[in-house]
Formats: C-alpha cells, structure tokens, sequence
C-alpha cells in the first residue's frame, strides 16, 4: 500500500472531530495526525526517546515501511477507540497507558500511542504505564516473533539465545535475509552503540538492521558457505565489521559510531540473535 | 512539553531598568482584579527544608489574557526583554506577539514552518525558531523578514541560542553567526536531552538519554570535551562562568564536573523524572524541578537544601535570576522567590494543564499558556 493513501486516511481522521481515547496528549487532533503523516514520510522519526519501548518500536518500523496504510489506521484506531489492530494482532491498552500524558521530551506523543499501546496490551503480568517503566518495556524474542506472526507477516524466524552471545554465522544470515527483503530485528546488548563499557554487554536492546552487514569492507556472501566452520575461523573473528540499523530515531545508525574498527569477536559479544519476517 | 528557562539573556540584559509598573497597570485596567497569592502556610516541605523566611504574599495582577488560533497547541512562551510585549509559539506555527497592553489582535504573527524545537526573543529583540528538520531562523518582528535562515540538514531534538545571540546550536551542531559556517565538528546524541549555553561564558554543554554522553564545546574555537556519564542523562546544564557542568541522571543522581579539566567535582541524591535543571544565582546553587516540585541543591556542599512541593502536578518550569515559576497539569502557576526559599504566589490559569512558561525577574512578569491555547501574562511589583 502506498504513502499516498495512508496520507488520505489520515487526512480523514483530522477532518473528524471527537474526544481521544487518550486524554492526556496534550495537542489537538489535527497537531497529531500531521505527527503520524511525518512518520509516513518519514519512518524513522518514530522514536522510542527515553522510554524503553524498542521491541515495539522496531516491530512497527517494519509495519510502517510494509504497510503504511494498516499503520496509520493502527494508530488512528487507538486514538479514536482505544483499540488497534494489525492483521490478527489486536490491541488494547489499558486505562493506566491511556490515561498518560507523555512528555514531547520524553516521547512524542504519537509514537507513545503507538509503541506504549502494543508494549501495555501485551503484558500479561505488568502495566506500560508510563515512559519510565523499564521492566515492563522489555520485549522478548518470543513476543517480537509471535507480534509478526500475528500481524501477518511470513517466514517468521526466531534466532536468539538470551544467555549466551550469538555466533558470527547467525548474523551473516540476519545479513542474507535482510539483502533478501526481510525485516530483520537484531537482539544485542545496547551498550554496543551507547559507547559504554562492554562489562555488562546482556540483551537489553532491539534494533532493525537497514544495511548489508560487512566485513573487511567487503559483502559476506561468500562467508557463509563456510557454514559451522566460521565459528572457529580467527582470522575473521579479528577483521573489523559494519552495518546500520534502525534505533533511537535514526535509520542509519552505524554500529561503530563509538567503536572504530570494530572487530567481529568484539561485536558478538554484543549479539544475541535476531528474530526476521517477510 | 518541557520548556526550561534561561536566566542567561535576562542577567546579561543588566542596564535596563524595569518598565514602568504604573504604565503596565494603567493598561491593564481592563482586566481581571487582582489575582493573588497564596502561600507559605499552605506549603508542605520535604527533606532538608530550611527556614521559609515568613508569609509571602506577592500581589499578583492579570495583565492581558489571550487565545492561540485552535489546533496550535502551544509549544513555548517568553516574555520580551526589551518592551512590553510577549511571545506564544504554536507547536507547529504559528508564533505569536502580543502587546502586553491593550485587547487588539496579536501585533505579529510569524509562520513555523514545520514542528518547532525552539520559539524565543534573541538579543536584539528578533525571533529565534528552530524546526525538528533542522532549520532555524531569527526574524524580524517589524515585518517577519529573515535576519538569519539557516538549515542545518538534519532531524534535531533540541535548539538553543547564546545569550549574545552569536552562536545557535542544533543537535550536536553549533553554528556560528559571524562567519556563516559551524564550529568544529557535529557531536550527534541519540535521544539528546540538553543543549544550552552557558550565559556569560562562550561555552555550550550538550548530553544524551540512550546515550548517555556529556559532550562540552568551547566557542569560537569549538573544540570538545566529552565523556561518559555514569547514567542516562536527563538534564544537564553550564554554570553562568562555564567553569561547571550539572547533569541529572535518571535514577535522580546530581553530578558536578569541572571545565576546562573535566574532572568529577561530587554527586548526590536528587529526584527523578527532572523537568528541568539549572545553575541559581552566582551558580551557589542548582534550581530543579520534579513533577511534584521544585528544589534547590547546595553546590559547594553537594546536597539539597530546600525543597517545596505542590498541589497537582508540575509539568513546566522555568527560572530567572532569583525567581522561578512552574505550570501544572491542572492550570495552575506557582511562583518561588528561590533566594528567600518560599513560595510567593499561586495563580489560575484554566482547568487545563499549562504546556509552557516564563518568568523574568528584571520585568517582574510571569507568562503561561495551556494546552488548549490560553495564555495569560502577570506583573506584580
């Protein structure tokens, strides 16, 4: 579905008139339908800011590229009823989330409805009730996969292991699928990009890779073929590696922003696999 | 939306004398009575609380009361320096001036042009606005022409500019008025949570959330100093003289660093989900405020000294010299004189939550408008 009639859709929702199933927004309806027309435009604004919301917010960066249509009536639908829907994906936050009313420092307050929406209506144990929530934001792969699944997507994979880092094979295939048009979702240790110490390098952290992942400066294509061996292949584990993914607002964001050279054994300290869908 | 004030302009502005209050209360006759007070009897303390110095009550008078157009929900307020007149900026346009005396229509109105960061009277009495896609302008008032239009390319999430109106930062950019190009090289920050210069000193301090970098520029030259904070950042700020960095991390911790050396002065407990963050007069002190009120930290003994907390819930905040005002979500102003530590006034806006505010010590003007688009601007004297 293209741009143009997610912008028609939207433009007739501003044209509507009605209370918000958020109250507590803080701007009108025509400040927030002319916010999700910028998202259209421009996906990578959609941004978590300071909330941790990055399982939702990379799940819905490849709704919004996939579907633009099916995202804006996703999140009209919420502002209007309370209720959004992607495909079989249903979602229903609760009054606490609803009720919140999110700081534009913090997060914007469309990309709260969005993300915040999904994240509340999916725990089953804990509120997303406001941006500080922590515990409650995180996403597992195992939700990441089934969000997917539900909403319709196909050749939904999940390849993570939340104890131990992922090996160099694992992530040249997160890099094949994406050259092949999947949506690939990496689960990686967020200090890798903040710049911070390696020390606690757990999996905390979402991103969508939007680049061919490379080594050396070169494609990895032919790595591949290598198969179980490149596990144990020091040779490439030493050779520096690069690619972009999707986080924090930036589409383009470059694993070695912090990390110059960044070499393979060092970034899969930070990997532990990635969940990807069609 | 957040909007932190700036005492900066204010003390470098240190000629003027104060406009006439009789001439602002003679042209506000037809105005509401006096509004007032209300005070220190009604204040609860927490926590280092010291001596409230007695009553306040500060008479508070309704200057003018106005309407943003529908739909522009407002984004900023300021209050102007050099004349009777205010600001109110739409969060997407448009920006407005208002006399503060009379009951006409707004004396200017300026086009955004996009989703604005930053909507405030520069030095020299023009208009600074800064767009989310990287444009900032400085306009005139007179007839809404450019003196300065620059796009700096890319997406921001915070704007300022200098007390002197010579350097304008945009995300990790600065940019320097006098030769047109920018100041060393761009430090981006995902998810930054400050930027702002230091008020008498050509420095410029900016830091991150996600990450959690403090990064300072020295102007003209524009080389950097920059270092990890041992938490997400959520505030930071440059003391007046630039010689010290606060930031307030998301746990609440209070940090103080030392320029141009960079090295850690102390750290103390504060509070969490900071609104804003500031040096007090003479930098003795750190003005902040949390959604349930304002409190003042002691620098040299790296603890808070006094701390004053409200009805409802504190949304904005702002600080000018000795004084502070804050907006709740609830309409109501609250007003501190932060010298004395007591509370001076509490004022009604709506019933709606206020989205910004201003104050200015030398004028003795607050300002606030709420989310549907009211603005109101006292005085008192």
């Amino acid at each position: 579905m293209s741009s143009a009639s997610a912008i028609a859709t939207i433009q007739a929702f501003a044209s509507r008139s009605g209370n918000a199933a958020f109250p507590n927004l803080g701007l009108s309806r025509a400040l927030f339908a002319q916010a999700l027309i910028d998202r259209i435009r421009l996906p990578n604004l959609m941004d978590q800011g300071s909330a941790s919301l990055c399982g939702p917010a990379v799940f819905l960066f490849a709704v919004l590229r996939k579907n633009p249509n099916v995202f804006a009536k996703y999140v009209i639908d919420l502002y209007e009823t309370g209720q959004g829907k992607i495909g079989g994906l249903v979602v229903s936050p609760g009054i606490d989330c609803r009720s919140y009313r999110p700081a534009a420092t913090a997060i914007a307050a469309v990309d709260w409805v969005a993300l915040a929406s999904l994240r509340d209506s999916s725990n089953l144990f804990s509120d997303y009730q406001t941006h500080t929530n922590e515990a409650a934001g995180i996403t597992l792969p195992g939700t990441l996969a089934g969000w997917f699944s539900a909403a319709g997507f196909s050749q939904v994979e999940n390849r993570t292991n939340l104890v131990f880092d992922s090996d160099l094979l694992t992530l040249l295939k997160a890099g094949q699928l994406y050259t092949s048009g999947a949506y690939v979702c990496l689960f990686i240790g967020a200090n890798l990009l903040s710049g911070q110490p390696s020390g606690d390098a757990f999996p905390d952290h979402w991103v969508a890779l939007t680049s061919a992942v490379q080594i050396d400066g070169a494609p990895t294509t032919h790595l591949i073929s290598l198969g179980e061996k490149l596990k144990y292949d020091n040779a490439v584990a030493g050779k520096p590696v690069s690619f972009n993914v999707y986080t924090w607002g930036d589409a383009s964001r470059s694993v070695t922003k912090y990390r110059a050279g960044l070499k393979v054994k060092n970034l899969l300290s930070y990997f532990y696999g990635y969940v990807a869908a069609k | 939306m957040v909007t932190s004030r700036r005492s900066e302009r204010r003390k470098a502005v240190a000629h003027a004398v104060a406009a006439s209050w009789a001439h602002a209360v003679s042209s506000a006759r037809a105005f509401a009575p006096l509004l007032v007070l209300v005070v220190a009897s009604a204040a609860s303390c927490r926590g280092g609380c010291a001596s409230r110095g007695g009553e306040a009550a500060l008479p508070v008078e309704l200057l003018r009361r106005v309407q943003s157009p529908a739909d522009a929900t407002p984004v900023a307020v300021d209050i102007g320096d050099e004349r009777d007149v205010f600001l109110v900026a739409g969060a997407r346009g448009p920006v407005q001036l208002w006399s503060e005396v009379g009951a006409g229509a707004a004396e200017a109105t300026l086009p955004a042009g996009g989703l604005l960061l930053a909507a405030r009277f520069a030095a020299g009495g023009s208009v600074f606005l800064a767009q989310q896609e990287g444009e900032v302008r400085l306009l005139r008032p007179s007839d809404g022409s450019a003196e300065l239009s620059h796009a700096f390319g890319t997406i921001g999430r915070r704007a300022a500019i200098s007390a002197d109106a010579a350097y304008i930062a945009f995300g990790g950019a600065v940019l320097d008025r006098g030769t047109g190009a920018e100041v060393g090289e761009r430090k981006p920050l995902a998810t930054q949570s400050a930027l702002s210069f230091a008020s008498h000193a050509p420095r410029v301090v900016s830091a991150g959330f996600q990450e959690p970098w403090v990064n300072v520029r020295d102007l003209p030259g524009g080389a950097t100093r920059e270092w990890l904070a041992p938490g997400k950042v959520t505030a930071a700020a440059l003391s007046s003289d630039g010689a010290l960095v606060a930031a307030a991390l998301q746990d609440g911790t209070l940090c103080l660093w030392r320029q141009p050396g960079g090295e850690p002065v102390g750290s103390w407990q504060g509070h969490e989900e900071l609104r804003a963050l500031s040096f007090g007069e003479r930098d003795e002190s750190l003005i902040a405020a949390d959604p349930e009120g304002v409190f003042v930290s002691d620098v040299a003994a790296r603890r808070e000294r006094w701390r004053d907390d409200i009805d409802g819930t504190l949304w904005v905040f702002a600080v000018d010299g000795n004084l502070a005002a804050a907006g709740t979500t609830d309409g109501s102003v609250w007003l501190w004189d932060l010298s004395q530590q007591k509370r001076l006034a509490q004022l009604r806006l709506s019933s709606s939550a206020i989205v910004a505010v201003d104050i200015s010590a030398r004028r003795q003007r607050v300002l606030a408008a709420d989310e549907t688009g009211a603005a109101a601007i006292w005085g008192w004297h």
